[in-house]
């Protein structure tokens, strides 16, 4: 008996070493890849292991008239932080795991169902630029841990940190979203901004999921 | 002489006394400054304890969500708000066909 159980640790341990081992495309030299939680189920996030990968999907096209699709500095404001894929996963791994942050699709409903970043949640940017009188945003409000005031006034302080994208350099639905939370008065330094987007997520491989 | 030397020995052991005694009022004072500034903040702390506004329930901290408590708990506002936003739409429309007609 007792020599089956060492077997079968020897045996276990060295498959989860293989698994390891057989990431080559690693997402830094000592991350190959992160887990987190997506609709009630982990989800590893990970570079497609295929060398030869090209994107061949919407996220390929390189031009797209300007306006609407501008491109947008590098700051949007002095104090909403600009972030890239590292930063994004380690808030995935601290601020998001502790439920103190939360990364979010600022995207159209209709976008978000072709494919997201594992971990985040969809908060259609209307929503935020609808104002404080709309119950939907209220209600969204108090749930990122706002507190309303008898007399109506927001109150941020214990909200959580919050991460905004949409689809990438030239897509102005998170600004928009992060605008509206700086009127409503959500603290900009509880604002992160994934300029990048999902066109710098996919230029990476990096897993997405249907929703 | 005699009363000298006297003089020169209780003159140390007067002041001593002397100077303990001062020291004990001083202490004494001091314990009375100290009983009067704290009678002084408890009254205070009564006073801003009958004052202070108790916050409602609502404003009460509420318990942190889970992540999945979370995700559901958006998920299900972002989609009422696309179901009112499909109504709006619909009765916008119903409206302009009977202002047409």
């Amino acid at each position: 008996m007792k020599t089956v159980l060492i077997t079968l640790l020897i045996l276990t341990s060295s498959w989860i070493v293989q698994a390891e081992d057989e990431i080559k495309i690693k997402i830094t030299a000592d991350l190959p890849y992160l887990d987190v939680r997506h609709n009630g189920k982990i989800v590893r996030i990970m570079r497609i292991q295929d060398p030869e990968h090209r994107l061949s999907n919407s996220y390929a096209k390189t031009s797209r008239p300007c306006p609407p699709f501008c491109v947008h500095p590098i700051k949007l404001t002095d104090n909403v932080q600009t972030v890239g894929v590292l930063e994004l996963l380690d808030f995935l791994d601290n601020q998001v795991k502790k439920g103190k942050g939360a990364l979010v699709d600022a995207r159209l409903p209709q976008w978000y169902e072709k494919g997201t970043i594992p971990g985040s949640v969809n908060i259609p940017f209307p929503i935020l630029t609808a104002g404080t009188d709309n119950p939907h945003t209220a209600r969204i409000l108090k749930l990122l841990g706002g507190k309303q005031s008898k007399d109506g006034k927001w109150n941020f302080e214990n909200a959580r940190e919050l991460m905004l994208y949409c689809n990438g350099l030239w897509c102005g639905q998170s600004t928009r979203a992060i605008m509206a939370l700086i009127k409503i008065g959500y603290p900009e330094n509880k604002l992160f901004w994934y300029r990048g987007g999902m066109q710098d997520w996919q230029l990476l491989g990096l897993t997405t999921v249907i929703p | 002489m005699k009363y000298l030397k006297k003089l020169l020995l209780y003159i140390p052991l007067i002041w001593v006394l002397t100077g303990c005694q001062q020291s004990d009022t001083e202490k004494q004072s001091d314990r009375q400054a100290e009983a009067s500034q704290q009678q002084a903040a408890d009254d205070e702390n009564k006073e801003t304890a009958s004052t202070k506004v108790i916050p409602s329930v609502d404003e009460q901290p509420d318990q942190p969500l889970s992540i999945d408590e979370f995700n559901d708990a958006i998920y299900e506002v972002v989609q009422d708000s696309i179901q009112d936003a499909v109504e709006n739409a619909v009765e916008d429309e119903v409206t302009k066909e009977e202002q047409q007609k």
